[in-house]
């Protein structure tokens, strides 16, 4: 060692000659603050507003939403009052002269005007027809997109409440209160949602309530997980360790440091469960065991149109493309927002699946 | 001569205890750190200094061993009031200057998190000017306050953490490499910073580096540590010119020099251990220097 030619003393200030800068750029280190970039939601923002498909998502969901919350507003008839002398009549649209959507439906090989058989006023027109008691399918498609809409929203908060608490909770105590929460969530999800629902009908009436406490039971169980997973990638950030250096209680770090990050995977997260309960709902009722049958809903004007498709096809028609428009709406705007909020999720999302 | 302000006896620390292998990052290290002394504790990646740092500000726990800081010892501080405190004189500066700051949170929010934490501010303006009072201590002007991370460079981050650990006021800081990610032009900044705040602050410090030419400018003395293992201590000066153990002066054959004549000469000495070697202890080799070999002088 005795070749080096450096000074045995300790200068006070490192000699500037001992660096090299790199490049020719000084370093200009005090006072230069780097080109402002967008901020993050704002960067996420233009990202989404680009995506095609998620903004005419935006526009569907918006419209359908208001049409369906404005159900006793603007439903033209009682969804559940009777009227047999007018059952199944096909839609008439006033101006509108194409068959199938002027009051005629095919019989037996010819199309019959079924307003002018069962006596109905000219001025009378229902739009989406009528069912097998005369119930106008306008009214009831408006209050069943309402029950399917609700019903999607409760699985949503409890996603946001229930999953991304366990799963914040589990992941911030980590060991052995980490372990038993997640073989508690194992089990939850083992049962089968619908054997939960068949079994709640012993206690409760079939309905909003059985469909809800099912969903309260597991539907939030890949949200837990996908919390979870995020927290304990953040729990070993130099920023996390910061905070507890400092001092901040796990309960403030969760809040403060861990929540804001994976915002966007939870919203993200919320979407996607929001077709999955509306579907839930659907097949629930479909078979009988969801919303009980004078109430409507998506799923029982499936029940009630499937039973007479041959016959009159748009009773099973036009909640079925009410169930697709909106589950792709929904499914195409959650892609849409977690290609925004997060490009490097998609992957995962696609595994996860 | 008074008690050190830390010490390390025998400590040691395994990552994944549970499961069956077990990972022995730090081997049983004892220092002391005096008050107002700056020791280096070098060695290559992956051997441990990391974790050492983190032991000492409680961040990980401690396998076996002790670390006492003012004389009590780290481990046992668990009533909220004791561990507040030492919460607020142990500090740590890391070392990742873009994953140690929240993105989401303003650097006013950020150097203030210990402020918070310790309910230390009594209204805002309090708050903001304590805060613009640290930023313009590390050299940083007040009215970046408003503006988030992503909006710096590395240097600058750094400067950020700097006053989020001194905002609370610690005695004694870890500072976990925190030139390593920086260009060098800026290493040079944020060591002659760190120096003159512990000069003001009076603070002791930790500087964690794998580069011994950083190191012996701001350190007093110097530890070196190999595999999970403190191999050397000493002066820094001494150890940066006359090396004993063999790793040391490996560690030091590594650092090219800005002299071609010196340079052309340079051999690196790569360090083999000595499998000859009987049980290894630190033992006293020349006054106030202290080297991990056995009996008789083999180097483990
Ligand atoms: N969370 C962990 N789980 C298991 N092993 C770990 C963990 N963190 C570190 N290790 C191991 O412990 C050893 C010491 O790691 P440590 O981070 O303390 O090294 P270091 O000296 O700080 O390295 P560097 O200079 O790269 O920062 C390494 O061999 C590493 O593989
Ligand atoms: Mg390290």
């Amino acid at each position: 060692m005795n070749e080096r030619t450096l000074p045995c003393e300790r200068p006070d200030t490192l000699p500037d000659e001992l660096f090299r800068l790199r490049g020719a750029v000084p370093a200009d280190e005090v006072g230069a603050v780097r080109a402002s970039s967008f901020g993050f939601f704002q960067d996420a923002w233009r990202r989404l507003r680009r995506n095609k498909a998620a903004v005419g998502s935006i526009i569907v969901l918006t419209v359908v939403v208001i049409l369906a919350y404005s159900a006793p507003l603007i439903a033209p008839y009682n969804p559940n009052m009777q009227n047999v002398p007018y059952a199944n009549l096909p839609p008439r649209i006033p101006g509108i002269s194409v068959n199938g959507m002027n009051g005629k439906i095919p019989m037996r090989g010819q199309w019959v005007d079924r307003y002018a058989l069962a006596n109905v006023p000219d001025d009378v027109h229902y739009l989406f027809g009528t069912d097998e008691f005369g119930r106008d399918l306008l009214s009831r498609a408006l209050y069943g997109t309402r029950i399917s809409l609700t019903i999607a929203f409760i699985a949503a908060l409890l996603d946001l409440s229930i999953g991304v608490s366990f799963g914040l909770f589990s992941a911030m105590r980590g060991g052995a209160v980490d372990s038993i929460m997640q073989r508690l969530l194992e089990i939850l999800t083992g049962i089968p949602s619908l054997v939960l629902v068949v079994l709640m009908l012993l206690v409760f009436k079939p309905g909003m309530v059985s469909i809800v406490l099912a969903l309260a039971m597991s539907a939030w169980a890949p949200m837990a997980r996908i919390v979870r997973a995020q927290t304990l990638r953040l729990k070993r950030m130099e920023y996390v360790l910061a905070a507890r250096a400092l001092g901040m209680s796990r309960f403030r770090i969760a809040l403060s440091h861990v929540l804001p990050n994976i915002s966007g995977t939870v919203v993200v997260r919320a979407m996607f469960s929001i077709p999955y309960a509306i579907f839930f709902e659907t097949f629930l009722s479909f078979i009988g065991v969801g919303m009980r049958i004078p109430n409507a809903s998506i799923g029982t004007l499936l029940n009630g149109g499937y039973k007479v498709f041959r016959i009159y096809s748009y009773q099973m028609w036009i909640p079925a493309v009410i169930l697709c428009v909106i589950m792709l709406a929904f499914n195409l705007f959650a892609d849409g927002l977690r290609d925004a909020l997060d490009p490097k999720m998609k992957e995962q999302g696609d595994a996860h699946e | 001569m008074t008690a050190p302000l830390l010490q390390l006896e025998r400590v040691c620390h395994d990552y994944d205890t549970e499961s069956r292998r077990a990972i022995r990052a730090v081997d049983g290290v004892s220092f002391d750190i005096h008050e107002g002394e700056t020791f280096g504790l070098v060695g290559e990646s992956g051997c441990g200094k990391t974790t050492t740092g983190r032991m000492i500000v409680k961040l990980l726990p401690v396998t076996s061993g002790t670390i006492r800081f003012d004389g009590r010892d780290v481990a046992g501080l668990t009533s909220r009031n004791d561990l507040m405190r030492f919460r607020r004189e142990a500090q740590i500066v890391f070392q990742d200057p873009y994953a140690s700051l929240d993105p989401r949170k303003k650097v006013r929010d950020i150097v203030a998190e210990g402020l918070d934490a310790h309910r230390l501010t009594a209204s805002r303006d309090e708050r903001e000017g304590l805060v613009a009072e640290q930023l313009r201590s590390v050299g940083l002007n007040p009215d970046f306050m408003t503006r988030y991370p992503h909006e710096f460079s590395g240097g600058q981050r750094q400067r950020i953490g700097i006053a989020r650990a001194l905002a609370v006021g610690p005695r004694f800081v870890v500072c976990d490499e925190p030139i390593s990610a920086l260009d060098v032009s800026i290493q040079a900044q944020i060591v002659n910073l760190l120096k003159d705040l512990q000069v003001e602050k009076r603070l002791t410090m930790l500087f964690i580096a794998h580069d011994l030419s950083m190191v012996r400018y701001v350190s007093d003395r110097i530890g070196v540590m190999y595999r999970g293992r403190l191999v050397e201590i000493g002066p820094a000066e001494a150890v940066y010119h006359d090396p004993i153990h063999p790793y040391t002066k490996s560690l030091l054959s590594a650092i090219p020099l800005p002299e071609p004549m010196v340079e052309r000469l340079r051999r690196r000495v790569p360090y083999r251990q000595d499998d000859g070697a009987g049980v290894c202890a630190m033992r006293q080799a020349r006054p106030g220097r202290f080297v991990y070999c056995d009996d008789a002088g083999r180097f483990g």
